[in-house]
């Protein structure tokens, strides 16, 4: 089950933009569609997946793709 | 891409959250051709996370969906002002979201900061806030308004005292709750959506998510948001006049446990002890469904005789031979049988819902019969009942008396087929049946059945405009409108309300609104009836011309020449909408001779 391929997966549904443009530097800063809103849609579709339950705190520090790849890795090591 | 491409997208839960937003962008690249549905909101949360779930269910019903998403918490500004982007965006629908702990800092946060004096001023303030809303809205469009209920806090004010006394928070809330119903029905097609319900359906921790509340003020988790998109989307249904009409039921593992068969009578599970009590529950939820309105068939690969054995025979069933009006026990093919079904009942496959716990049959049937609704059901038996009610495919926004006796009707509809078989001549036939007509102006007992009807009816329907019940009564009291029904019984049965006119009246001339037929009264001639009391309804007031327009759905292509073919001429011909028009003193009109009788009030 590798993380990074399926964060991709999700990330590139919501903001609309091919897995191969995806990279650990990719955030709010880099994507037109990844902005406060999509940024909680994105939360969504990680806990539907992979029934966690991120921290509030946690959600704010995903700034970029690398981030959200090492959070969701430390949430589903816990 | 088509209709049918966006019907197949099947089951929504089968999609994760992020391939549902990705499915939804595709889809309003792609599906430019659909009919479109706009969809306000007003609102003082956050919502938008919302909109995929919405808009999956509106494209696979072949709509098209678009979103005004209102200004945070700026409700009542934007309902107040008639040059609003709201109005500019013609709504088909309006939702009001509005959580107390943005309306209400009062009741909501601080309750017992306040003398009971203050609240009961403040639940004053809150009522007049959405009456203010809706008096608003209505000023300046039609469309139907939906408006969340509050939230009952799950932790109240006074604890375990809380509840005890009326006054508490909880139950201030909760009656606040019942006035905005009150407030709603002062309005046409202004519906309360029971959030308190939602809420219990999963309890309030799966559906508040205090996280997003407090960094998106956003509330709602997503099984929340998803249960909120379902609850809306069945208002759509209904408003769209496409509420489901017929429940086909498969036997074996549905009705009762095991296969009648191989076990025998005998061997089948059904009573009063499990497993047996889940499938009498479930037959129990069946006829409450029965009760509704809605019509039973069953389709099951079994002997005839097996199954009626266990229909006529066993104690423990609660459905009977009687509750069904179409049986396909055999061993052809549940597709073939479905259509079958249609033909018989003379209804559209879009109407009618399969309930079948086989996944090779559910998904035969999803494949080539995509116009039906399938429920496949699980192993457990004890999910049945909710499964079935949790989809609200027969949920529609009226109830009359008619609905009750719907499936007696349809009964009779079949008698009369058979009997149809021994006639060469149509109109010796017909005249057979000792049809009787009763025409008359609406009145308080008749105006429910006629709105339902104005909502459900799509093939015979010139002008397909939906009206509420509070509309029908408003213009049944107007001196410029005249409300005409017909009503049918015949050697089989009764019929009931079978089509309706709405005639206005307007500078010396009349113009037909509203002129609809029931599918069950098709090919009879009592258009030819109604149409000849809109005459004579007309004639009554001095009227010179009676016009009548058809607008073009696809459903009522059947009468696009109706008014040709009763002779009027043709104004205007155009791809949307024709125009037609009469001399009411040149009019030679003549009613078919193979009534029985006609009884008029006009």
């Amino acid at each position: 089950m590798d993380v990074e391929e399926t964060v991709k997966r999700i990330v590139s549904d919501l903001f609309e933009i091919p897995v191969g443009d995806l990279d650990d530097s990719t955030s709010p800063e880099t994507v037109e569609k990844w902005d406060s809103l999509s940024h909680l849609n994105m939360v969504l579709a990680l806990e539907e997946e992979y029934g966690i339950r991120i921290d509030d705190n946690d959600i704010v520090e995903m700034v970029d793709l690398k981030k959200v790849c090492s959070k969701v890795r430390e949430y589903l090591g816990r | 891409m088509t209709e049918k491409a966006a019907r197949e997208i099947g089951n929504m839960d089968d999609y994760g959250y992020s391939e549902i937003v990705s499915l939804v962008n595709s889809l309003e690249k792609n599906e430019t051709g659909l009919e479109p549905y706009r969809i306000a909101f007003l609102r003082n949360i956050t919502i938008d996370p919302m909109l995929p779930y919405l808009k999956l269910l509106c494209f696979r019903e072949g709509m098209r969906p678009e979103v005004y998403m209102g200004e945070y918490d700026n409700v009542i500004q934007e309902a107040m002002d008639s040059k609003s982007p709201l109005y500019g965006f013609q709504p088909s629908l309006v939702v009001v979201v509005l959580r107390l702990n943005g309306l209400s800092r009062i009741l909501a946060d601080d309750f017992l900061g306040h003398s009971p004096g203050e609240i009961d001023d403040e639940r004053d303030r809150v009522r007049d806030y959405l009456f203010q809303v809706l008096t608003s809205m209505r000023k300046n469009i039609d469309a139907p308004i939906l408006l969340n209920s509050f939230e009952v806090p799950p932790y109240t004010d006074l604890g375990i005292l809380d509840y005890q006394r009326a006054g508490g928070q909880g139950n201030t809330i909760r009656a606040l709750n019942g006035e905005l119903r009150e407030v709603a029905n002062r309005f046409d097609n202004t519906y309360i959506v029971d959030v308190e319900l939602l809420q219990s359906r999963i309890g309030y921790g799966e559906f508040v998510d205090n996280r997003l509340w407090h960094i998106g003020r956003a509330p709602y988790s997503r099984e929340a948001l998803k249960l909120l998109a379902v609850e809306y989307f069945k208002f759509i249904t209904a408003f769209r006049g496409r509420s489901r009409k017929c429940l086909v039921l498969d036997c074996d593992n549905t009705l009762w446990g095991g296969i009648v068969g191989e076990k025998g009578i005998e061997g089948i599970k059904i009573g009063t002890t499990y497993p047996g009590s889940a499938y009498r529950e479930f037959q129990e939820a069946i006829i409450g469904l029965f009760n509704r309105g809605a019509i039973l068939a069953l389709c099951s690969k079994n002997n005839f005789e097996d199954v009626i054995e266990v229909l006529e025979e066993h104690p423990e069933m609660v459905l009977s031979k009687e509750h069904f009006v179409a049986m396909k026990i055999n061993w052809n093919d549940k597709v073939s049988n479905l259509k079958a079904i249609a033909e018989d009942l003379n209804i559209g496959l879009d109407s009618m819902v399969l309930v079948d716990d086989s996944e090779f049959e559910a998904e035969m049937v999803r494949e080539y019969l995509p116009d039906v609704e399938v429920i496949k059901l699980p192993k457990d038996p004890t999910l049945y009942k909710d499964i079935l009610m949790s989809s609200g495919l027969f949920d529609s926004l009226n109830y009359s008396s008619e609905d009750v006796k719907r499936g007696s009707m349809y009964k009779a509809e079949v008698k009369r087929k058979e009997a149809r078989g021994g006639f060469t001549n149509i109109e010796e036939y017909l005249g057979s049946l000792g049809m009787v007509i009763n025409v008359a102006f609406a009145d308080k007992l008749t105006i429910p059945r006629i709105a339902q009807l104005t909502q459900r009816t799509n093939q015979f329907n010139l002008t397909t405009k939906r009206y509420s019940e509070a509309d029908i009564s408003g213009l049944s009291n107007s001196d410029d409108f005249d409300i005409l029904y017909v009503s049918l019984k015949d050697r089989f049965g009764d019929m009931g309300i079978v089509g309706a006119a709405i005639l206005k009246h307007e500078n010396g001339d009349s113009d037909i609104d509203t002129f609809l037929l029931s599918c069950r009264a098709l090919g009879r001639g009592v258009e030819k009836v109604l149409l000849k009391a809109c005459l004579d309804a007309s004639r009554k007031r001095s009227a010179r011309i009676i016009a009548g327009k058809y607008v073009k759905t696809k459903k009522s292509k059947q009468v696009e020449d109706f008014y040709q073919r009763n002779g009027f001429n043709t104004i205007r011909s155009g791809e949307g909408e024709s125009v037609f028009s009469l001399d009411i003193n040149l009019a030679q009109f003549e009613v078919p001779d193979y009534f029985s009788d006609i009884v008029s009030e006009v």
